[in-house]
């Protein structure tokens, strides 16, 4: 287990938290600046903290009281950072055995190991090119090796995904979700990005402003945001599907879990593989089948309805076979004319220009200008 | 009719425009390069090599290839780790030092010489220090190299801290997380990304080293053998009116300048 | 398209025209700088020359509406660039042998004539960090000593002397070999040797008498250089085959040789070359004395005034009997400042003063016979006979040594006095 129990103070704000890591995949969540990529740098040795203890299962990486800091090439802890940071002069075989050299495996064992992992990630025969010929997909593939290889202790891995073009992104979270599932040591994800987090829902640890907002999973930060700005980061509706071809300048359709099909306005996309953001509130729910020019309307049942302060949350499976969860918020007032109820059938309706691809453009997420949700482009 | 008469027009000028960048251009490259011709032709091949032959020349060629050679590697072993302090440091005053370092650039090389008479000399600043440790710079094949690298390891330095500047922080911080320490990591990452920085840093430190004349004449002296540096060497000859003699030695030091010229570039690209 | 052709053609023109005063300026001795009506000149003059004719420049451009510019170096290295064709109308050398291969490469109109003439000296840093005391002690190993390049005129010079003193059993058999192994550097002219030795980096240098300015003088102490190995620096002048302007020339030239030119070149310790005999204005006072002094009569005057009753005799008979009123030659000295060394006891007792005159007669009289706690001689520069001033044939100033029976020693025209020291080391 990774536990940090300790504080940094940064330009602009103090990361204090206490957060033990079990051996599963943690994602933490937040907007830039909220000290997320501190949180990583100080787990793996780069940075000092100025006060408590890092501690990784008996070993102390950390210790200020007694002045105890553990360099980052003993702690066994392999980072992945936003740019993958590969060697530009390396190979990809000797990017890869960077780490195994500088612990003095000999030669035969280094490249036992290397190829080993190349295969399992499905890039061995990129062996002998340099970083600058790999696509974004590829080079995040030959990070993740290099961290591997070493058996490390826990894994952090810094955005993972915030380096790839939208569409590359889905396919890679796939992949990733299927490497990181089984590694059984502490595995921690940073990004702002929530539908990275929704990949790995068990654990989702909110930090805003240097402090945990919210740590549970998915569906308990759903139900019971602690704050608003829980609230409007988690709430968010993501979908992945695929992109139909489709004439230019037209509406394109995105087959969706649960038969579902949705309408996205085309321009730019290429039909594959997709994610799509969809906020809550602008989805309008009606009793009967809406005559509006929305071009998104999916018929569900309400499965649960939560009053959260100044609006409702109202959860419903949609599709034609309500399997296809949909969030969506109403004010009380519509509430009130609704009368929503669990089991309840109704119509949510949007827009095909509400949906966004990739949800977050501006590096934080679909939440409203909140005070607490801080702009993109500062480094935590 | 309209439309034709414009484009005419308009091709017309970037005729005359180009015109007068390619005319502008040869006459800059004819300055550079007509004179330069004018001394390599002057004197025959044959008679080149005997003049370098003389005691004159291969002392101060000798001289200047030693004392340029231990002025680099000084250079290397202290502007180094100077270079890197400046380009990752984030320390009060970082920005001061950097002009510092820039200084002996921007300054007259006699005036150079006159610093470091006043700061190493005889009454100088540490004079009398260095008088009871016993070391005597006055006039030294010593002071030849700390006049060449007063003037000649800023260039070194500078090079090296865009070098250094360049290599991504986040490569250094992988490879300590992967297990080098601060050593490994600059050895293995850090120099080789920056190499072609420090190799053509070396290369113009060495040239203005060997090129140096004025703080060594002031500073170190001039005596054959000794202090007498091909360029002290060209100055003399040509004060006494042995033209073939400093024309020699000036051959010499163009065509080196030229290859080590041509090396930078053929580095960098 | 047309008008832009025009446009661009004009803004040319205009560049042009403004970059087109680009003349090079060495120096210029009209600090104004602008060319004057009646002209320009280029003077090529040795290094040794700068402090004088710099002020001599000032005055003829004053006198005559021109620009005089000044190109200062080493006379090998300026007839090396006359030959190269750098312009220049006149030329000053420091010796005749670089204005004879001037001459021999055709760069030289008419006879060159000499306008004045230099001595060499020993000079060291102020605190004498090596106890140089005497040209002997050059020789010590261990000294580092600074002499211009060979090819330079004085360093040419320096050589020269050295070999005279070597020819003099009383330095020992190797000297030549000893001054050899402690000459540490070659410099390109004199100047370069005087700022060594000022900078204490050189424990002694050779430099010219003239190089001893008035900013020079208080940093270094000098030791002379006595006749019988000094050399006398022979400062021919000429106007260039190549000028452009010949008239204007030979008058700087005449300027040069001029009363004006030679008092600005005395005033800088050379020795002008004065009709031999010719009347004195003023003594120059010389050697190991705290400042090298120029005194005129007026400034003779200032002093506590002495008056002798003599009897001038010499060897066609007695010319008859006079008083004279001048300054005590012991006071004079002591207000160019005398040096005693402190490290010889009485040091004084070992200096002596030589007199010398227009003509280049000279008298020896020690300092002890003219201290006043020893031989209290009354010795005096006399400015006056009998209450008026000195006959023509004595000049301005006369030397008059009261103890004497013939007046040989009554130096008349006196125009130098120089504080010396024995040669060689009392062991």
């Amino acid at each position: 287990m990774l536990h940090l129990a300790a504080s940094k103070r940064l330009r602009e704000m103090t990361l204090a938290v206490d957060l033990a890591f079990a051996a599963s995949v943690t994602t933490v969540v937040g907007p830039s600046g909220a000290g997320k990529t501190t949180l990583l740098r100080l787990a793996a040795g780069l940075v000092r903290p100025d006060a408590g203890t890092i501690r990784l299962g008996e070993r102390t990486l950390d210790d200020t009281a007694r002045r105890v800091h553990m360099p980052p090439g003993e702690r066994n802890i392999s980072l992945v950072f936003q740019e993958y940071a590969l060697f530009p002069h390396l190979s990809v075989a000797q990017n890869v055995a960077y780490g195994l050299a500088a612990r003095h495996i000999r030669r035969a064992e280094r490249q036992r190991r290397v190829s080993a992992m190349l295969e399992r990630l499905d890039i061995a025969e990129l062996a002998m090119e340099r970083p600058a010929r790999l696509s974004g997909g590829q080079r995040q593939r030959v990070a993740l090796a290099r961290a591997l290889v070493l058996e490390p202790s826990a894994l952090l891995l810094d955005e993972p995904l915030a380096a790839l073009d939208v569409q590359t992104r889905t396919s890679v979270r796939a992949e990733l979700r299927e490497v990181l599932t089984n590694l059984a040591i502490p595995t921690v994800l940073v990004t702002h990005d929530y539908a990275d987090a929704l990949v790995f829902r068990e654990r989702i640890v909110i930090l805003v402003g240097g402090k945990v907002a919210q740590d549970g999973s998915h569906a308990d930060l759903l139900a019971h945001p602690h704050t608003r700005f829980v609230a409007d980061f988690t709430g968010v509706n993501f979908f992945e599907g695929l992109l139909d071809t489709h004439e230019p300048d037209r509406l394109a359709r995105v087959a969706l879990p649960g038969s579902v099909e949705i309408f996205v306005p085309a321009e730019g996309l290429v039909a594959g593989p997709i994610g799509l953001g969809l906020r809550p509130w602008d989805i309008t729910l009606s009793t009967m089948p809406p005559s509006s020019s929305a071009r998104n309307v999916l018929r569900g049942r309400v499965r649960e309805v939560l009053p959260l302060g100044g609006r409702v949350r109202v959860m419903l499976a949609v599709g034609p076979e309500c399997a296809l969860s949909l969030v969506a918020e109403i004010t009380p007032d519509a509430q009130a004319s609704l009368d929503c109820r669990e089991g309840q059938e109704l119509y949510a309706a949007f827009k095909a220009t509400a949906l966004s691809v990739g949800p977050t453009e501006r590096g934080d997420t679909l939440g409203r200008s909140d005070a607490e949700v801080e702009p993109a482009g500062s480094r935590d | 009719m309209h439309q034709l008469h414009r484009n005419t027009g308009s091709s017309l000028r970037a005729g005359a425009g180009r015109l007068l960048v390619v005319t502008l251009a040869a006459i800059q490259l004819l300055f550079i390069a007509f004179p330069l011709a004018a001394l390599v032709l002057h004197t025959p091949l044959g008679t080149l090599w005997t003049n370098l032959q003389t005691p004159t020349a291969t002392s101060a060629l000798t001289l200047s290839l030693e004392t340029t050679t231990v002025a680099l590697l000084l250079t290397i072993a202290f502007g180094t780790p100077t270079a890197y302090l400046l380009a990752r440091g984030t320390f009060p005053g970082r920005r001061l030092l950097d002009s510092v370092v820039d200084l002996p650039i921007v300054v007259p090389p006699a005036v150079a010489g006159v610093a470091l008479l006043l700061a190493f000399g005889r009454q100088g600043l540490l004079g009398p220090t260095l008088n009871n440790l016993g070391i005597h710079l006055a006039f030294s094949t010593p002071a030849v190299v700390m006049a060449q690298l007063f003037v000649s390891c800023p260039f070194y330095i500078r090079s090296a801290r865009a070098g250094f500047i360049a290599v991504d922080r986040a490569l250094e911080d992988a490879s300590a997380t992967l297990g080098y320490g601060g050593w490994g990591t600059f050895r293995r990452i850090t120099v080789p990304l920056a190499l072609p920085s420090l190799v053509s840093g070396a290369v113009l430190t060495w040239a203005r080293a060997l090129g140096e004349f004025g703080a060594t004449i002031m500073f170190a002296g001039n005596l054959m053998g000794v202090t007498q540096t091909m360029p002290l060497a060209v100055y003399l000859s040509l004060e006494s009116g042995d033209l073939d003699g400093a024309v020699a030695l000036s051959v010499v030091l163009v065509l080196v300048s030229l290859i080590v010229s041509l090396a930078v570039r053929l580095i960098d690209a | 398209m047309i008008s832009k052709l025009r446009h661009s053609t004009l803004a040319l023109l205009v560049f042009v025209s403004v970059l087109s005063p680009l003349g090079s300026n060495v120096q210029a001795a009209n600090p104004a700088g602008h060319a004057a009506d009646n002209g320009t000149l280029t003077v090529f003059a040795a290094s040794s020359l700068t402090e004088a004719f710099t002020t001599i420049g000032a005055a003829f451009d004053k006198a005559n509406n021109a620009t005089v510019r000044f190109n200062f170096a080493s006379s090998d290295a300026l007839v090396t660039q006359m030959a190269q064709g750098a312009p220049a109308d006149v030329f000053a050398s420091a010796n005749q042998a670089q204005m004879t291969l001037a001459q021999q490469k055709g760069l030289i109109a008419g006879t060159p004539a000499v306008f004045v003439r230099n001595r060499l000296v020993v000079i060291v840093p102020k605190d004498n960090p090596a106890h140089i005391y005497s040209l002997a002690d050059l020789g010590r190993p261990g000294v580092n000593l600074v002499l211009a390049a060979p090819t330079v005129p004085v360093g040419k010079y320096a050589r020269a002397a050295f070999q005279l003193m070597a020819n003099d059993d009383a330095f020992g058999s190797d000297f030549l070999q000893r001054i050899q192994a402690n000459i540490k550097s070659n410099e390109v002219d004199d100047k370069s040797v005087v700022a060594k030795v000022v900078l204490g980096e050189a424990d002694a240098g050779v430099v010219y008498v003239s190089d001893l300015t008035a900013s020079v003088t208080p940093k270094v102490q000098s030791i002379v250089v006595p006749p019988p190995f000094n050399q006398i620096a022979v400062y021919p002048i000429a106007v260039t085959k190549a000028s452009q302007n010949a008239a204007l020339a030979q008058k700087f030239v005449d300027y040069v040789e001029s009363p004006a030119g030679k008092a600005v070149l005395a005033a800088q310790n050379f020795i002008t070359t004065a009709p031999a005999g010719g009347p004195s204005s003023a003594v120059t006072i010389t050697g190991i004395v705290s400042a090298t002094t120029t005194l005129t009569v007026a400034d003779l005057q200032k002093l506590p005034a002495i008056t002798v009753k003599v009897t001038l005799r010499t060897d066609s008979g007695t010319q008859g009997t006079y008083t004279y009123t001048g300054a005590l030659l012991y006071t004079v000295l002591q207000q160019a400042g005398l040096v005693p060394n402190s490290s010889f006891k009485n040091d004084l007792l070992r200096q002596f003063v030589t007199v010398g005159a227009t003509d280049n007669y000279q008298a020896t009289l020690s300092l002890a016979e003219i201290n006043p706690d020893y031989g209290h001689q009354q010795v005096i520069l006399a400015y006056a006979r009998d209450g008026k001033p000195l006959a023509a044939d004595e000049g301005a100033i006369r030397l008059i040594v009261p103890g004497d029976t013939l007046a040989g020693r009554w130096v008349s025209n006196v125009n130098s006095i120089v504080v010396g020291a024995p040669v060689g080391t009392p062991s």
